[in-house]
């Protein structure tokens, strides 16, 4: 099966900090996929990776198969769209002028979706991109990215610069544009809150390292939240993988990964939702699921 | 990406033209008055011909720091414009490979300088003609093919440092500094090559200074005997000799800091 994006060990040092180390996921075509981190946590990094700006210092990234560095005739980068962090245009160069530049710069360029799709947003054609609010200058953005109609689209932290009343209509937007042809998107936050409703794949870094990767449903599947006395801070359970614990004067809390049978009396099991499942494997740096675990089998 | 270069070089083209033609209509006005003078020959006329002089070295002066300005204006900005605000990113993955954006960025840029550094040079060199006797050799830098050799080290010192800082206001101080200090070793350079080929000699008898040398031939010295003169000199051919020998050595720095251009901006997209 040819992956939308798969890395493999992938790791990008500059001299001496490492910004990325073993990183290893795979998303497939068609998915939404969450890149979640605290800042400085690598997801420009594995971004720019993805797009061929930059060029790992060990392991591999494939974007559609292909690496996005490969010197062929028909770069792959062709087919896959990128809008970087606060998405940079030219600030004297008119929106109009910006489609032109889409338009000479790629070999495949859909003219008249992007104009229409401006318009739409009633973004005017002759506005200097310096005098576009944030949220007009990454619609732009993510115009120029889908008139090279790429089967595969990644955006750095797309949301931070739109009003948080916008933002969901951004992502309704985002997903109407991308739904019909099946692309892959793969978007990053440091918040899981802006993206939960949209996304069916995570990928979380932490400190360059992938912490945790998979299908989201899976996940919350997959994970339990387990609280009980105080007393029993210790309690051991066969078939799960306690990830967080945190004890209290008056309880003990346990996330946990797999089903637990049936539990002691006085314990309690729920559901987690995906900012808790994040937030327990963030506490815990070192908590990972392994790469070849039962997810990525079932996935 | 020609178009891209072009659309955000407009008002620098502009400006770079207008500086170009004035240049050109001063000088051409200069050397047509200078020529006139010149055929006239009568004493008034050779006065005034000093007063031309007063304002070729004002104009001399204003081409002198023509280098700099191209270096800080159109060199440090063209990439680290890009750099700067990131829109490097934009361009580069909206389908423009690295080479074509280092490649046709220089070349738009280096290219229409080098041409009209020649061009303002030569028409120097020819204005400035009927001015001084030694009057080409009075104002090296700013006739003949060595003035289109520094605007050329000046810009693409402003490349490399741009490419290097990535933000155009440290890059441009670095590129006014930088060209400080390189310009004045190339300067010592050439008269270190003055000093290597040494001064001619010709032997005049008698002990009345009247040079027997050509209009244009540079004299560095004269020491009276007896009843003869030693003439030291340089002929106009070592002008152009040490013109060709200075645009290959500015030249070949220009090439060199092009090549740190490309290696910095590599670097930065590995």
């Amino acid at each position: 099966m040819t992956y939308a994006l798969e890395a493999v060990g992938l790791g990008k040092r500059y001299h001496r900090t490492r910004a990325l180390d073993g990183c290893s996921f795979r998303i497939e075509p068609g998915r939404v996929a969450a890149l979640i981190g605290a800042n400085g946590a690598g997801k420009s990094t594995l971004l720019h990776l993805a797009a061929g700006l930059l060029r790992p210092t060990e392991g591999t990234v494939t974007v559609l198969g292909r690496r996005p560095r490969d010197q062929a005739a028909d770069p792959v980068v062709a087919r896959v769209g990128f809008v970087a962090q606060d998405a940079p245009l030219y600030p004297h160069l008119t929106v109009a002028e910006h489609l032109r530049l889409g338009r000479r710069l790629n070999r495949r360029w859909d003219q008249a979706t992007a104009e229409h799709r401006v318009q739409e947003l009633a973004i005017p054609l002759d506005r200097r991109a310096g005098r576009l609010s944030g949220g007009q200058r990454t619609q732009v953005a993510l115009t120029l990215a889908l008139g090279k109609r790429p089967e595969l689209i990644l955006l750095d932290e797309p949301l931070a610069s739109i009003d948080p009343l916008a933002r969901r209509q951004f992502l309704r937007e985002l997903m109407q544009a991308t739904a019909a042809g099946g692309v892959t998107v793969m978007l990053s936050s440091h918040l899981v809150t802006d993206l939960e409703r949209v996304c069916d794949h995570l990928v979380l870094l932490n400190a360059g390292r992938v912490q945790v990767a998979g299908d989201i449903e899976d996940l919350l599947d997959s994970h339990r939240l387990l609280v009980g006395p105080a007393a029993a801070g210790g309690l051991v359970l066969p078939g799960v993988t306690v990830v967080h614990r945190s004890v209290h004067a008056r309880q003990t809390s346990l996330w946990v990964r797999g089903r637990p049978g049936p539990l002691p009396p006085a314990w309690q099991e729920s559901a987690l939702s995906l900012e808790e499942l994040v937030l327990a494997y963030l506490a815990e740096p070192r908590a990972a699921i392994p790469t070849a675990g039962p997810l990525e089998a079932a996935s | 990406m020609t178009w891209l270069v072009w659309r955000q070089h407009r008002l620098q083209a502009l400006c770079a033209a207008l500086v170009l033609a004035g240049g050109i209509a001063a000088l051409l006005s200069l050397g047509a008055a200078a020529h006139g003078l010149r055929l006239d020959g009568s004493a008034s006329a050779l006065t005034r011909l000093d007063g031309l002089r007063g304002r070729w070295f004002g104009l001399q002066a204003a081409m002198l720091q023509l280098p700099a300005l191209a270096g800080i204006f159109l060199g440090a900005p063209l990439f680290a414009r890009d750099l700067g605000r990131g829109t490097h990113r934009l361009i580069l993955t909206q389908g423009a490979t690295r080479r074509r954006w280092i490649v046709v960025s220089l070349a738009w840029v280096l290219v229409p300088v080098l041409l009209g550094g020649l061009l303002l040079g030569l028409v120097a060199a020819l204005s400035v003609w009927d001015l001084d006797e030694d009057g080409v050799w009075g104002s090296f830098e700013s006739v003949g093919v060595v003035a289109g050799g520094y605007l050329v080290l000046a810009v693409a010192l402003g490349t490399a440092a741009g490419a290097l800082i990535g933000r155009i206001l440290p890059a441009m101080v670095v590129t006014w500094v930088a060209y400080g200090v390189v310009h004045p070793v190339v300067i010592g350079l050439r008269q270190a090559g003055y000093l290597l080929f040494g001064p001619l000699r010709v032997t005049t008898p008698g002990t009345f200074p009247i040079s027997p040398l050509p209009a244009h031939d540079w004299i560095v010295g004269q020491t009276v005997g007896t009843d003869h003169i030693d003439w030291w000199y340089y002929p106009l051919d070592r002008f152009w000799t040490f013109q060709a020998v200075e645009t290959a050595i500015l030249l070949a720095l220009t090439a060199a800091l092009l090549g740190l251009t490309v290696v910095f901006l590599r670097r930065r997209l590995a």
